[in-house]
Order: C-alpha cells, then structure tokens, then sequence
C-alpha cells in the first residue's frame, strides 16, 4: 500500500508545482515528480514481495510464474525513463538561452507569457 | 515479417544518415530527406493494393503472437492518412529548401523523426508503443519550435514543452491503469478484455488518455500552447504541425473511442461538446488577430473542432465527415501556411497591418491564397466542400442546433479569411513595391496542393468512398480477428 500512497503523492505535489509555481525550472521539476509518480505506481503494479527476477534458472515455468516478478512495467519504466531524460534536457537546453535573453526566470515577468 | 515496419524504418534511417552525410557538406541533405521521403511514400502506396483487397495487414514484430509482441495494423484508415501525412511533409521539405538558410543539419532530421512519430502513433497495435511514438513527435516538435531561438520562439516551445509534457505524462498515467486493470498492452486484446469488465477504473484510464489527446490537438479549453507555437515555428514546420502533429490526436482518439474501447454515449457528448466550443471559439478567436499565422493557427482550431463535432456523433456519416475532413484540412493548411510562409519570408513581418505596404500582388501567392480560403470555408468545387457537406448533413440527421453552429462557424471562416486576404493582398497594395522572384522550389508545392484541392472538389464521389473505407476499418470485431490470429 505504502507505494501507492508515495505515488500519488509525488503525483499531487508534482501536478501542484506543474500548475502554480512562478519559476520555469521549478515547474520542470514539478513535471519530473509527476512522471516519477506514474513510474513508481507502475512499478509498485509488477511488484511481489519476496518475488525472484523472472529469469528462468530451471525449466519449471510453474514455479517461475508463482515467484517472479512481472518484467513488462519495468520494460515500461525503462523505456519512459530515457524519454524523460530527454525531455529534461531539452527543456533545461531551452531555458538557459531564455535566462540570456529576459533575465528572469518568472513566468510573471516574462510580457510574452501570458498570451 | 518485418515488411510492414518498411515506411517507418525507412525515416528513422533517414534522420540518422542527415547528420553522417552533412559530415563534409551540407549540400546533399535535401537530396538524402527527398530521397528517404519518396521511399517512405512508395512503400505506403504499394501497401494499399494489399490492404484494400484483405481489409487489413497485420506484421508481428520479430514473430511474436499478438498479445505478447507489439503488432503494426494496416488498415484503410492508417494506410491513406499516412500516404496523405507523408505528402504533406515532402512538400513541405521541398518549400524549405530555400526557407532555411543555416543549421540545416538538425532541421531535416527532425522535420523526419517529426513524421517518423505520426508514422507510428498511427501504424502501432500497441498502446504503449503509442505513448512512446507520440513522445518521439512531440519532442522533436518542440526542438522545432525553438528552432530560430529568438525571444517568442523560446517561450513558445518552453510553453509547448510543458503542456505537452504533461498531456504526455496524463497518456502514460492512463495506459497505466490500463495496464493494471487488464493486464495487456495490445489494442486487439484490450478491446477483447474490456467487454468482459465494469470496472470504474478503465472509465477513469480512458479519460486521462483523451484528455492527453485533446491537448496535443488543440482543443479549446487546452489551446494555450498551440497559437504561440504556430507563429513562432518556421513557416514550412507550421504547416507540419497543422497539417500532420495535431491530426495525430485526433486519430488516437477515433482509434481508442470507437475500436479499443466502446463509444459510450458520455464520450460521444464530450467529443460534441468540446468540439462545437472549439468550433466557434477559435473561429471568434481568429476573427481579431492582427498576426496572420495566429490567424491561421486559431482557424486551425476551429476546423478541429469541426472534426470532432462530426466525430462525435458517432453515426457512419459524421465518421465519414469527421475523418474526410481530418485529410483536407491537413491538405488546405497545409497549403495556407506555406503561402503564409512565403509572405512572411518577404514581407519579414507577420502582422496583417504592415505586411500589405512591403508587398505586391503575386499571382501564384495570391490565388493559392484565396483557393485555400474559398476551401476552407467549404465552397463547392473545392474539396473543403465535400466534408464539411457530410458535416452539416450527419449533424442535421442528429439535431440541427449543430448544423446551426457549423454553419455560423464556417461564415465566420468566410470572414476572417477575407479579412485577411484583403488586409494581406488588396489593402493600400502599393505597385512599386519591391518584389523578390519566387524560386520554384516554393512555388511548386503551392501548385500541386492547389492542384489536388481542384481534383478532390471536383469528383467528390472518389473521396467519400475512401472516406467510407476509412471509417469501415475502424470495425472492433473485425480488428480483434485481424489482429489475434
């Protein structure tokens, strides 16, 4: 239960810091906490406690169904974990030439914004 | 069978070899992007023999059966959007040839992981294979959007990099539940799985993945980004995003509603719902922009909620209409940004009041101009005519409020775009004003497009049958048996 409950919240105080924080970079750390929650909620779907890697030692399927953990969400994780590598990085490869051209990284000050 | 992954293929080895063939010189990368588009675009083509024939063509990826590998389906649907989405972008490369003048290199690969994205959000089985070719379009889009790295270009992609992140992560956040609740990633098998099940969270899964789509579409409560992005993106880019990015959600959307899960009477009014807001409000929107791309760029978000309206009514002619309009507006934008592309290059400005003094009345810009206009609106003998009929008579057949707002909708069309052929073309046109001479490489991709708009209006019977095939392949017990054999 416990890891659903991190989830979510890493999920609520990302959407939180996505939707009202004034500074951009905090708003891209906001999206990484959102997209840390689904990774860890999805997670916590494939977990089992006390489970074995699914990687088949003898050729008993019946025992490696009932003790291994489900592989597909951390295929999933993987695979959005490097997309949101490169998100970050280009959103943080964005900002730093928008630093040099306002001045300021509040999406209060920046005139073009509120459009 | 990998033969199936061909097109795909094909542009994501396209992209990669830019950068290797720009090793020397920059000379050969529009040869290398027209080469592997053209390749792209035969191999489509020669699918849709075999898949008017058998219905559909389904390739395993590496021999997996359907539950557990990912599938790619070829349907009448994927196959013509794709043909129709892969042209728009050849054209499109073709007019920046003499558009982009420096970094060129990065431009073309991502123009082609652009189309690489819509190739597989609209060829994929797999839901999860969806989320990550959507990621992949969406953040080359956002590069491309900060293309020119001037100050609203900046802000814009920063801005379209955040809400589209986080439509993205809501997508993510739904497949998820998905994943949780049914325990399979593959459409054929999520649809099988969902019939059986009443389980409150799939409702909770679906609207978080559409509520994704909507935003990536551009749908008026979630627009903010896409009129910022429009104007401050290269003209021939624009004409990409309008023309093929934002379509792409709009094709989730039909896919997910109407095969994967089933088109309950509450999606159906929210699609309506949503749409006829867009519909009207970006049509009211468009109507007092000074910047003629914004112009363009809100227009586009009326005629995607034209699209959605139609959809949303879930009968076989508003299908028909919605997805015959999903084509000739991707084909009419597409013509419209790149005249818009054009004036900008020339006039250096995009504001409506001062482009018409530096700019004199050029035959082939103008009556592309307004052809595309007159299509937009919906005149007969222009294919904007033919969908927006099936529109206003799948909407009649339901209830005439919709046809009423269609219709105020496309007179305000009429509107703002004599608006902005007059403020653009005729409005103190001075006769001395200096005029460059176009080059051909921006010419012909107006011609060909006006060309096609002529053909498509005048035998419209040719684009309602493929339309009519279209929407038959959107058929939920014919797409499990296709797929889970």
């Amino acid at each position: 239960m416990i890891p659903y409950i991190a989830a979510m919240a890493l999920v609520i105080i990302g959407f939180y810091a996505l939707l009202l924080k004034d500074n951009i970079l905090k708003k891209i750390t906001g999206l990484a906490l959102f997209s840390n929650g689904i990774h860890l909620f999805l997670l916590s779907l494939g977990y089992r406690a006390g489970g074995v890697p699914p990687i088949m030692q003898d050729l008993n399927f019946t025992r490696l169904a009932s003790l291994a953990v489900d592989p597909l969400p951390q295929a999933l994780v993987l695979t959005s974990i490097v997309i949101n590598l490169s998100v970050t990085a280009l959103a943080v490869s964005i900002i730093i030439p928008l630093y040099r051209k306002f001045k300021t990284l509040s999406v209060r000050k920046i005139p073009e914004m509120r459009g | 069978m990998i033969f199936g992954f061909l097109p795909i293929a094909v542009m994501l080895a396209t992209t990669f070899l830019i950068p290797l063939v720009s090793l020397k010189t920059e000379k050969y990368i529009i040869h290398t992007t027209l080469a592997g588009l053209f390749l792209s675009l035969l191999l489509s083509i020669s699918m849709i023999p075999d898949v008017l024939s058998k219905g559909r063509v389904v390739y395993q990826m590496e021999g997996w059966k359907a539950p557990f590998g990912i599938s790619i389906v070829f349907d009448p649907l994927s196959v013509f959007l794709s043909v129709a989405f892969i042209f728009i972008v050849l054209l499109a490369v073709v007019f920046s040839h003499k558009y982009i003048k420096y970094k060129k290199t990065e431009y073309y690969s991502l123009v082609c992981l652009v189309l690489v994205g819509t190739l597989g959000v609209i060829n994929t089985g797999d839901i999860f294979n969806m989320f990550v070719y959507l990621e992949i379009l969406s953040v080359s889009s956002y590069a491309l959007t900060a293309f020119f790295k001037k100050k609203e270009s900046l802000e814009a992609a920063i801005k379209y990099l955040i809400i589209g992140s986080l439509a993205t992560s809501l997508v993510l956040l739904g497949i998820a539940f998905i994943y949780g609740v049914l325990g399979t990633l593959n459409m054929a098998d999520i649809a099988v799985k969902v019939s059986g099940t009443a389980n409150p969270v799939i409702g909770t899964a679906l609207a978080l993945i559409i509520t994704g789509m909507f935003i990536k579409s551009g749908l008026v409560p979630f627009h903010a980004w896409l009129p910022d992005a429009y104007q401050a993106s290269p003209s021939p880019v624009t004409s990409i995003f309008s023309g093929v990015t934002t379509n792409v959600g709009m094709y989730a959307v039909l896919r997910l509603v109407f095969t994967v899960f089933n088109p309950v009477s509450v999606l159906l009014w929210m699609l309506m719902i949503v749409g006829a807001i867009s519909m009207l409000g970006g049509a009211l929107l468009a109507l007092v922009q000074n910047s003629l791309k914004r112009l363009l760029a809100y227009s586009s978000i009326s005629q995607m909620g034209f699209v959605a309206v139609s959809v949303g009514l879930g009968t076989q002619t508003g299908l028909s209409g919605g997805v015959l309009h999903i084509i000739n507006h991707s084909i009419i934008k597409g013509l419209l940004f790149l005249c818009a592309g054009f004036i900008v290059y020339q006039a250096k400005t995009d504001n409506m009041h001062e482009i018409s003094g530096k700019f004199k009345f050029n035959p082939v810009i103008g009556y592309s101009f307004i052809i595309g206009a007159l299509s937009l609106v919906g005149v007969p003998l222009f294919n904007g005519f033919v969908s927006k009929w099936l529109i206003y008579v799948a909407t009649f057949q339901v209830s005439p409020v919709l046809t009423v707002l269609a219709l105020v909708s496309s007179a305000l069309t009429l509107a703002y775009m004599l608006r902005a052929f007059y403020l653009v073309f005729l409005c103190n046109a001075k006769p001395g004003a200096k005029q460059k001479k176009i080059p051909l490489s921006m010419q012909l991709p107006l011609i060909v497009l006006v060309g096609i708009i002529i053909l498509l209006g005048v035998f419209p019977g040719f684009s309602i049958d493929i339309s009519n095939l279209m929407v038959q392949s959107l058929n939920k017990q014919q797409y499990i048996g296709a797929v889970l054999t």
